[in-house]
């Protein structure tokens, strides 16, 4: 599964040649025009999301996106946040629980399982990674209804743990680990460490952990994107509007657009503030993640 | 000093001997020393809360906590569905008549045969009880039934000498007469979410989707009857002679506003919608009967209306049950109910209809009886129809069909039939008998 | 006998070998201190395992096995009994279920074509050294991937909306009217909506893997008189093949799932209906049809066929990889 095994920062093995043959200013011509074309097709709905917010309902309607008639972007702002007394605020709070601290608590789970894989010997340890695996391999999209089916059974549906709980799952968390462990932990301090007489505990949090924080970061990363973007499970555990994430949340105000328009701008504001933390996290963590996807290959 | 003491003591031990004989007498449930009874009610019904406050304020037995939910289709039955699952659904729901069979399969109202006195059926419209009970039980109580009527623009009509249509034919023909008067006209729509409307008309024409015999559901989606309106409708869409749109969408009501559209078919309740939607139409429509196809023998079918249900779930049925026949039997309810807005829901009960005559502005329809017309219309209403075991599903399947019938792709009746495929899978998983002609 | 004896530790044996000064712990006491330590780091991650996979997945097994039994007309509530495969019949002989499979192979059929070659030129530009700002370009094709899906959707099916998308409006001056939600057109528009998401992610991918490749390999093209494309096509592209066939693959997986962006259009257009993937048509069963029988099986059913689809997969790749060594 792998191409390389894990690189720790940047992924470049090979600097990109000079061009070959007779390219000339046509191939660079060419090629630079379908990047930026590629780019713009990036960009522009963006730079839509941005330049909507700025309009109220009517104008979302009415005018050419370019027009700044009606700057109201503060308008949208404040409206965003008192709209149903504040539920917005609420909805951005359930998500930073849920991604944030979920993605933390789920990777220290994660990452203990991994490095538990890689250093220690057990019986059935590799069957064991084997229904791990088989855990990476089922979406979460397949496994919302049973969670929820369980659940109802079990009277815990609609409530903040009904969505926290399954999403601390991440068995490719524990892959990843494993993989991540065995490349920046290596066996001879855990040697070390042990005829130094510390415990094994205290090793793994003082030592090992310290030695992972790059690789803890990948892992962080992929659980929050992936707790971000679940839509599903909250979909159909949640009933409450106040347990909503964001993503639930600007879904049922788009359904009620269609009734009544002035919920249009705020889906848009909406929109646009929801996308502003992973896109921070992004750019300046990109090269914990560029080594998570060439440690884990193409997963 | 001590006689008066004595007379107050006698007068007491009199006074705590009567109140104990009274509130042992009144029965049920008031256990704990004259502490009302609580009943929860949802519904997604305009005006509720005004009826509950009303009930509230005219008795103090009974307590009703009321919960606006959304509508049906909206996720209300969905909840309702999830709450009776978990084992706490309200004490009174409101359930449309499509749906009621299904959530009597689904064990959801509590049989009220037995509880349902006499002198309460003899005030609803048999018809109206007709669709509520079920295999000889009753599961429901009906608030209001809706006859379908035909909305048109009167002013447009005159305008360009368009005969009132009284038959189908007539509609087909004033359809074509006005799309050459006026290109942009049309004289109404095909609903690609219209799924009950097409029900109301095949209901009008005879048709009977579900029949129940021998214990076992027959299910016949693509009978004569039916076989006959889709043909109908199929050509009004063919030759471009009504709109293809869902209702209640943003488009329709432009439609109806710049007067691209100019009819309406729907049950009677529409023209208090139509007020609320249109209030620039104030003078220019009126109402007609809708369209017969042989106007010697006339039937009618219905569109919309809703019941209320007692569900199992419930502790208090006797007091549910008395609230529920309060609402829909007790003037004072339905005036309430109209006091929180303009509302042209036919009651069930023909008693109540002058009262509903009489809160009704009539500016809107130019001083039209709208409400005799719906007396008359509902003495039509066809005593054969069935809901089917899974309206829900059905009516899914049914629109999706009907958006790619208007958009070209497949037929009406083709439409119709694949719905009464596509919900044989929920039957046979349930374990019910069912037939299919 | 050992000296130093480690904190909080109990030794269990008494009387050991004398080894080296420094060296004094026997393996022993130290094994069952490491059994402690690798139940204690498993624990949490085990117990997640049960709780929140093989429990539901068993639960669902058995609900669909399980269900609710109505006798004729069915009025008045069923039992709960053992169906057996009922509702397995029932969901493969539904239209709309096997239909939801058919709209999935349809989808990848425009999709994974589209993103790969996408991708894949995508990377091969930036490879190739023609590019200025590389650095910058890469980092904008990749934010799409930062977006979370349901954001991207309602973004897209804004633009897609008459009225709200200056796109149709621009094209409406030029008396062209566009339909992105129309009978035939929605899907090609679920696909875009996926593919600017997609794009950028899988392009990172095939970059990382060009960046593998063995200089001399490029330098023996070149010195053979291979021009720049050709270089490409014919040198790279194969060498790569095992990262293309894995991110064809995934697509398909994740293709299998598609939830998110048809249930944002099934509100805004009747053309995507309640039931138009799998994933939908599941919980439509749950929630709407109110049927734990067809919704649990449909389940259990789109878990096997995702399982067996993820494990061919890695069987293949796990070939392949020991064949590359």
């Amino acid at each position: 599964m792998t191409t390389t095994t894990a690189t720790p920062a940047s992924t470049s093995g090979r600097r990109p040649g000079r061009p070959l043959g007779n390219s000339g200013l046509t191939s660079r011509a060419v090629a630079n025009t379908v990047i930026v074309l590629a780019a713009l097709y990036t960009l522009l709905p963006g730079l839509w999301l941005l330049l909507a917010s700025t309009k109220n309902a009517d104008a979302l309607f009415g005018s050419d996106i370019l027009s700044f008639g009606d700057f109201s972007l503060w308008h949208n702002l404040r409206d965003l946040f008192t709209m149903e007394d504040g539920v917005y605020g609420r909805w951005y709070l359930n998500s930073l629980l849920y991604a944030v601290v979920g993605a933390f608590v789920g990777s220290l789970i994660s990452v203990a399982a991994g490095y538990a894989f890689d250093k220690y010997e057990f019986p059935h340890k590799e069957k064991l990674f084997g229904l791990v695996l088989t855990g990476v391999m089922v979406p979460p999209t397949v496994l919302a209804l049973p969670l929820y089916l369980v659940a109802s059974g079990i009277g815990l549906v609609n409530t903040f743990w009904a969505v926290f709980i399954p999403v601390l799952f991440n068995p490719f968390g524990v892959y990843l680990a494993r993989l991540l462990s065995s490349g920046y932990v290596p066996n001879e301090v855990l040697e070390a460490s042990r005829v130094d007489g510390a415990g094994e505990l205290q090793t793994y949090i003082r030592v090992s952990l310290r030695m992972l924080g790059p690789g803890f970061v990948t892992v962080f990363l992929f659980q929050l994107t992936a707790i971000w973007n679940n839509f599903f499970l909250p979909m159909v555990m949640l009933s409450d509007q106040h347990l909503y994430p964001l993503s639930l949340g600007l879904y049922t105000w788009n359904s009620s657009a269609t009734v009544s328009p002035e919920y249009y701008p705020l889906v848009v504001i909406g929109s646009l503030l929801a996308v502003v933390p992973l896109i921070v996290a992004f750019l300046t963590l990109q090269r914990y993640w560029k080594s998570g996807l060439t440690a884990g290959s193409v997963k | 000093m001590r006689h008066t003491r004595n007379a107050v003591a006698a007068l007491l031990t009199i006074l705590a001997m009567l109140l104990t004989a009274c509130s042992a007498s009144s029965g049920s449930d008031i256990a704990e020393a004259g502490r009302p009874v609580h009943l929860t009610f949802w519904s997604a019904l305009r005006g509720t809360q005004e009826v509950v406050d009303e009930y509230n304020r005219i008795q103090h037995k009974v307590r009703v906590d009321f919960q606006q939910v959304p509508s049906g289709a909206q996720g209300g039955y969905a909840k309702l569905s999830n709450a009776a699952r978990a084992g706490n659904a309200p004490d009174v729901a409101t359930i449309e008549y499509p749906q009621l069979p299904g959530f009597a399969i689904d064990g959801v109202p509590r049989d009220l045969t037995e509880l349902l006195p006499q002198s309460v059926r003899r005030k609803i419209l048999p018809q109206a009880l007709d669709l509520t009970t079920l295999d000889g039980h009753t599961y429901a109580v009906p608030v209001d039934i809706e006859p379908m009527m035909f909305f048109y623009r009167k002013d447009v009509f005159r305008k360009y000498g368009i005969p009132v249509p009284t038959t189908w034919a007539e509609f087909a023909s004033s359809a074509r007469k006005l799309k050459k008067a006026q290109p942009r006209a049309r004289i109404g729509s095909f609903f690609t979410n219209g799924a009950l409307h097409m029900a109301g008309f095949s209901w009008q024409a005879g048709g009977q989707w579900y029949q129940t015999s021998d214990d076992t559901w027959r299910i016949s989606m693509a009978d004569a009857p039916t076989r006959k309106v889709a043909a109908y409708w199929q050509h009004l869409v063919d030759q471009d002679l009504v709109r293809v749109e869902p209702v209640d969408s943003q488009q329709w009501r432009a439609h109806l506003q710049s007067g691209e559209t100019v009819g309406y078919t729907a049950g009677a309740w529409a023209a208090g919608s139509l007020m609320n939607s249109t209030p620039g139409g104030k003078g220019k429509w009126a109402i007609a009967p809708l369209p017969q196809w042989d106007p010697a023998k006339p039937s009618l079918g219905t569109q919309g209306g809703s019941t209320f249900v007692v569900t199992k779930d419930s502790g208090h049925p006797k007091e549910a049950l008395d609230f529920i026949t309060w609402m829909v039997t007790s003037p004072d309810a339905l005036r309430a109910k109209l006091s929180s807005g303009v509302s042209s829901a036919y009651p069930a009960v023909p008693s109540l209809v002058p009262v509903a005559r009489k809160e009704m502005d009539t500016g809107y329809y130019s001083g039209q009886d709208i409400f005799g017309l719906f007396q008359e219309s509902a003495k039509l209403i066809s005593p054969r129809w069935k809901w089917g075991p899974r309206m829900t599903s059905t009516i899914t399947s049914v629109e999706d069909g009907f958006a790619k019938a208007g958009a070209g792709s497949g037929t009406v009746i083709g439409a119709l039939r694949e719905g009464e495929r596509r919900t044989l899978p929920d039957l046979k998983s349930l374990g019910l008998s069912v037939t299919t002609n | 006998m050992s000296t130093v004896i480690s904190p909080g530790k109990t030794r269990k044996r008494a009387g050991t070998t004398p080894r080296t000064a420094g060296r004094t712990r026997p393996r022993r006491a130290g094994r069952r201190q490491q059994t402690l330590a690798c139940v204690t780091l498993l624990a949490p991650f085990t117990a997640l395992l049960v709780a929140v996979f093989l429990v539901p997945v068993g639960y669902a097994i058995g609900l669909s096995l399980f269900s609710e039994d109505h006798k004729g007309l069915g009025f008045g509530g069923g039992t709960t009994v053992f169906t057996g495969l009922r509702s397995y019949l029932a969901v493969l002989n539904d239209p709309s279920f096997v239909s939801g499979f058919g709209v999935i192979a349809l989808y990848c059929l425009i999709f994974v074509p589209v993103v790969v070659i996408g991708a894949l030129a995508l990377a091969l530009l930036l490879d190739s050294g023609l590019i200025r700002l590389r650095r910058t370009a890469q980092m904008l094709l990749y934010v799409p991937h930062a977006v979370p899906g349901i954001i991207a959707a309602v973004i897209w099916l804004y633009l897609y909306t008459p009225g709200l998308s200056p796109v149709i409006r621009l094209f409406a001056q030029a008396d062209i009217t566009i339909d992105f939600l129309g009978l035939h057109s929605v899907l090609p528009s679920i696909v875009n909506i996926a593919l600017w998401s997609g794009l950028g992610y899988n392009m990172v991918i095939f970059y990382a893997a060009l960046q593998a490749l063995p200089r001399e390999v490029i330098e023996a093209a070149r010195i053979d008189g291979a021009g720049g494309l050709r270089t490409a096509l014919l040198v790279k592209v194969p060498i790569i093949k095992g990262s293309v066939v894995m991110v064809c693959m995934f697509a398909l997986i994740g293709a299998l799932q598609l939830f998110t962006e048809p249930m944002l259009m099934n509100q805004a257009t009747p053309m995507v209906n309640s039931r138009f993937t799998p994933s939908m048509y599941i919980y439509d069963a749950a929630f709407r049809r109110n049927n734990y029988g067809l919704a649990s099986a449909a389940s259990v059913i789109l878990l096997i066929v995702t399982c067996a689809l993820s494990y061919a997969v890695t069987r293949w790749a796990g070939r392949r990889e020991r064949s590359a060594r």
